[in-house]
């Protein structure tokens, strides 16, 4: 694994030497040479955290860079290399880079099989849910993650999908259908659950209002013990004119039938005038081996520039855990 | 005298229900050398979001917007996307995130039958009055907002 984080990084650099900057208000669509097939792009954020009994931690969260290369032709690669937690404070422990890792976030390549079959092969999000796939911090609304898009299932899967998208009714239809092929390929990083063969599927209606079903049939594999999980889930969103009201709803159960936990939120965001935002969430989870956990957020978020977002929240609930934490949470995150 | 006012209000009543005719009906083009269809206002959509990036030969779809702020822009975003271009910010920067970069902007009506012309696979709109032997009309998105794939009258 660590010559495959070198062959990447080695990629990275390389890239950053070819590459054009991708600006997302300025896509160059001709037909491309190899080399004009290249962009890069990628996003960073940072971030305060005043914990409820006194302490204090900030980071530098991430330096994500996205390299593409597509030249107008049916075969398209997206990678999305990370250097995660690069830098740390503590109030009484200082700075320090020891929780900093690289990860390979994405890697693949997609080929068009026809006008609504496409093939992506590699490392990508598994699209289970809304937040998951969505879930750099200049795209969503508040710095805090709800548990329930994190701990219930793989985040990222190692294999094949088959995607599309069809016109329906007034509406379109989009679906997924994936299957790990190889397994998790880090199962060292403190907070993350591994997992294993993990298949699944997700179907879209979207439009004015997005539907979201997916279903998920994974493996939880701890030091001890493997547990297979099937898993439901259900979410929507729906925008207008600066409001929006989203919510998802995962159940996942063991393969006797038996409860195997769930968790759920919902989030409303109202424009407050001059791109400020104000931001509300209720969320719960449990899951057998953590307990349960109850958070409420209140926020706002100022879109200082279409790829510029200033944050700033309180979360609140039951007790603090490391993955969920609670207090007064500020950042700033940048698309670019 | 009489005759003449006459006239002049006839003309003045004239102008307006011309002007607002030409602004009315909007032409969906493509190159005048390729051959495709478009069936609906979904499948318009799907191409203008970005979910469908082929047509079915396996050419890429290249979409063509004018710029945000182009009234003509705003009555198709609002009559195909259902939302004004001010909106959709959020969703170019999520689909930019996964690597799909939103279609190309042009800044005016000619700039788009340009491109169009000289760009295989491209997809745009223009002012059905304005649309000429450069580009290939396929369909035309009406005042009451329906998509039809025979040529209304127009009136230009």
């Amino acid at each position: 694994m660590r010559n495959m984080h070198l062959l990447i990084a080695v990629s990275v650099a390389f890239a950053l030497g070819i590459c054009k900057i991708a600006v997302a208000e300025e896509p160059d669509l001709n037909e491309a040479s190899f080399i004009d097939g290249f962009k890069l792009g990628g996003y960073t954020s940072a971030g305060i955290n005043l914990h409820p009994g006194g302490k204090t931690d900030a980071k530098l969260n991430e330096l994500s860079l996205f390299v593409t290369w597509d030249n107008g032709g049916r075969l398209r690669f997206f990678s999305e290399i990370e250097i995660e937690k690069p830098l740390t404070w503590r109030s009484g422990d200082g700075f320090t880079g020891k929780d900093s890792y690289l990860d390979i976030e994405r890697f693949y390549l997609d080929f068009n099989l026809s006008e609504k079959l496409n093939l992506r092969t590699g490392r990508f999000l598994t699209p289970t849910g809304r937040w998951n796939v969505m879930h750099a911090a200049p795209l969503v609304w508040t710095w805090s993650r709800p548990l329930v898009t994190s701990r219930m299932f793989p985040e990222a899967v190692n294999g094949v999908m088959f995607y599309g998208a069809a016109p329906f009714s007034d509406k379109a239809f989009e679906y997924k259908l994936f299957i790990e092929a190889m397994q998790e390929r880090s199962r060292d990083r403190g907070d993350s659950i591994p997992y294993k063969d993990t298949k699944g599927m997700r179907f879209e209606i979207t439009g004015k209002f997005n539907w979201g079903l997916s279903l998920l049939d994974t493996v939880e594999d701890l030091d001890l013990v493997s547990t297979r999980y099937r898993m439901v889930g259900l979410d929507f969103m729906v925008q207008h004119k600066g409001w929006e009201l989203s919510a998802e709803a995962l159940q996942r159960y063991y393969t006797n039938g038996n409860d195997g936990g769930s968790g759920a939120y919902v989030q409303a965001v109202a424009p407050l005038g001059n791109q400020w935002f104000a931001i509300g969430r209720l969320e719960n989870f449990q899951r057998p081996a953590e307990g349960s956990s109850e958070r409420w957020v209140l926020g706002t978020a100022w879109r200082v520039t279409p790829s510029q977002v200033l944050k700033l929240e309180y979360v609140g609930g039951d007790r603090e855990r490391v993955e969920s934490p609670k207090g007064v949470m500020a950042s700033f995150a940048i698309l670019f | 005298m009489r005759c003449l006012i006459t006239s002049l209000l006839f003309l003045i009543w004239l102008l307006p229900l011309h002007a607002g005719a030409e602004g009315e009906v909007i032409a969906i083009i493509i190159p005048k050398a390729e051959s495709v269809k478009v069936t609906s206002k979904p499948e318009l959509a799907l191409i203008f979001w970005r979910k469908k990036l082929y047509w079915a030969s396996s050419k890429r779809i290249q979409p063509v917007n004018l710029s945000p702020d182009n009234v003509l822009r705003q009555k198709f975003s609002l009559q195909i996307l259902d939302s004004p271009p001010e909106d959709q910010l959020e969703y170019w920067n999520a689909l930019y995130f996964h690597g799909t970069p939103p279609p190309h902007v042009v800044r005016s009506q000619e700039a788009m039958l340009r491109y169009v012309a000289d760009t295989p696979g491209a997809i745009g709109y223009v002012d059905a009055c304005r649309a000429d032997s450069r580009v290939k009309a396929v369909a035309w998105l009406l005042t009451d907002g329906s998509v039809s794939h025979v040529q209304p009258s127009l009136g230009c």
